[in-house]
């Protein structure tokens, strides 16, 4: 079942680029109150 | 280093990219000189039916098709499978939906129907599926770099990403749109053409030997049936078709063909021949992926160039040419796109949804050039940890199952913007517990197998359908909308 196996590293990278979304968006709601 | 097809492949890129840019400054001239609307919606069965269909199809269908079945065999048409399911979806129920809202965008709908904050969450992990989505499409030029040259995979995507970037910054959004189309058609008739000559170059003519392989190899005899195991269907068919059809059933691109449709009839009856359109090619995938892997000299290449490097060296050397070359310009469409849409998620929302109200086009722009490159940049430096494509692609789209219920309870039964958010954030977070503790490892079996999608889907199923009962909520979208729908049907 190792091809279904996806490696952490990369999904490390997708969550990265969620949280550097999401964090930008968190800051620019509280900045635009 | 195959010189041959590398110059071939070259001239293709040229011709069908200037080729596609010129005409479609021709068009436009003309258009505009005639005062047609570009976008209207108007569009007929046929074309509809060969967009929504080619649409869906992209680098995955070959490159990720090849790679699974190399793996575990036929099983893996079941990510084909899965997509004709998501166009009966599209075309029975999501398509027809947002045809009859009567809205641009899906983020549109949502945010009209659980408010700004909701949707720009929904933006955020939007923007990192995508973007997971780029990393593969450099890891697909790598491959088909590699083919060409000679290359390590991760040396070729390195190059490749670096082109890709250049790819962007040149071509503008329609043109990669309407290459992408020129693309798949190509790429469709290339590998049928390519399976049957590989056919005329095996022992007797056919396929024979190579199912005799499969029967008389110790334990791979369920590599030739499309139902694997019992568990590779669990784990692997049913997976798919959970994250494809909950991903992909609300997607912009998909979407957008719907939304251009003549009227709700044409959109119904496009299914009949964009749905077997859409899933033959999975089989003509399959049937080359089956014969790599058991020939040994490519079988020794592994998962990931194995079918890629037989037909470079069975078929005529035009052929091979045209559907490498096709596959490469896909790829780089697709590259253009997943880079694209991230950077304007966040020039739109975030910069100037938030930052800066008042930034100019000019400013937006450079935004975007720059939010491209970084991403890109990151993209390809990822892509060197190879994930297996079609895994990687149904981790990613279990990230989107909730959207999917969301939109689809918003608009039938309710809409509650806390239970909306309860739903996304306690998936997501035991989406996350399932992909980085050892849960489902400790779990074990088969239910410790199960892939995200799974997990995305059961959970939002718990948390919408209890938090609905229990909250008041507002009537769902379609209740309070019905004028605008008489009107949009009229």
């Amino acid at each position: 079942m190792n091809d279904m196996v996806v490696t952490q590293y990369w999904m490390f990278g997708v969550m990265g680029i969620m949280i550097a979304y999401g964090v930008c968006a968190v800051i620019g709601t509280l900045k635009s109150k | 280093m195959k010189i041959g097809i590398l110059v071939a492949v070259l001239i293709y890129e040229i011709v069908v990219i200037f080729g596609v840019g010129f005409w479609l400054s021709k068009k436009r001239n003309k258009d505009e000189s005639e005062g047609f609307a570009l976008a209207g919606r108007n569009m007929g069965l046929f074309t509809l039916a060969t967009t929504i269909s080619l649409t869906v199809l992209g680098s995955a269908h070959i490159l990720g098709t090849f790679e699974m079945t190399f793996g575990m065999g036929a099983v893996a048409i079941w990510f084909s499978l899965a997509h004709v399911i998501l166009i009966i979806v599209a075309c029975f129920g999501t398509g027809l939906w947002v045809r009859r809202l009567g809205v641009t965008t899906v983020p549109e709908a949502l945010t009209s129907m659980y408010g700004k904050n909701i949707s720009l969450a929904i933006a955020c992990v939007m923007a990192g599926v995508i973007w997971g989505i780029l990393t593969l499409e450099c890891q697909g030029i790598g491959i088909v770099i590699a083919t060409m040259t000679g290359w390590s995979i991760t040396q070729a995507a390195i190059v490749g990403g670096i082109l890709g970037i250049f790819y962007v910054v040149l071509a503008g959004m329609e043109e990669v749109g309407a290459v992408n189309v020129i693309n798949a058609v190509v790429m469709y008739i290339g590998l049928i053409i390519a399976t049957f000559f590989i056919a005329t170059k095996l022992p007797g003519g056919n396929f024979d030997t190579i199912q005799s392989f499969y029967e008389n190899e110790n334990g791979l005899a369920f590599m030739t049936n499309i139902f694997g195991t019992s568990e590779l269907m669990i784990t692997f068919a049913v997976g798919n078709i959970i994250s494809v059809v909950f991903c992909q059933g609300i997607s912009q691109m998909l979407m957008q063909a719907c939304m251009s449709a003549q009227n709700e009839g044409t959109i119904k009856k496009a299914v009949w021949l964009a749905a077997p359109l859409n899933g033959m090619f999975g089989v003509f995938a399959v049937v080359l992926g089956l014969t790599a892997r058991a020939l040994p000299e490519y079988a020794a290449l592994g998962g990931k160039a194995a079918a890629m490097a037989m037909i470079v060296d069975l078929i005529p050397m035009w052929i091979g040419a045209i559907l490498l070359a096709a596959l490469l310009a896909a790829i780089l469409s697709t590259f253009a796109m997943t880079s694209l849409t991230p950077a304007t998620i966040f020039a739109v929302d975030i910069y100037k949804g938030l930052f800066k109200k008042d930034a100019t086009e000019r400013e937006m722009a450079t935004v975007i050039r720059i939010v491209v490159i970084v991403i890109s940049v990151i993209a390809i430096a990822v892509a060197s940890f190879l994930p297996p494509i079609l895994a990687a692609i149904n981790w990613l789209f279990a990230w989107l199952v909730p959207v999917f219920w969301l939109f689809v309870a918003g608009l039938f039964w309710k809409r509650h913007r806390g239970v909306a958010a309860a739903t996304l954030i306690i998936t997501w977070v035991l989406n996350l517990v399932w992909s980085f503790t050892g849960v489902a490892g400790a779990i074990g079996g088969t239910i410790g197998s199960l892939p995200n999608g799974y997990v995305t889907l059961i959970s939002t199923a718990v948390i919408l359908i209890i938090g609905n009962l229990v909250v008041k909520g507002d009537p769902g979208y379609w209740k309070v909308a019905q004028n605008v729908e008489s009107k949009e049907v009229a």
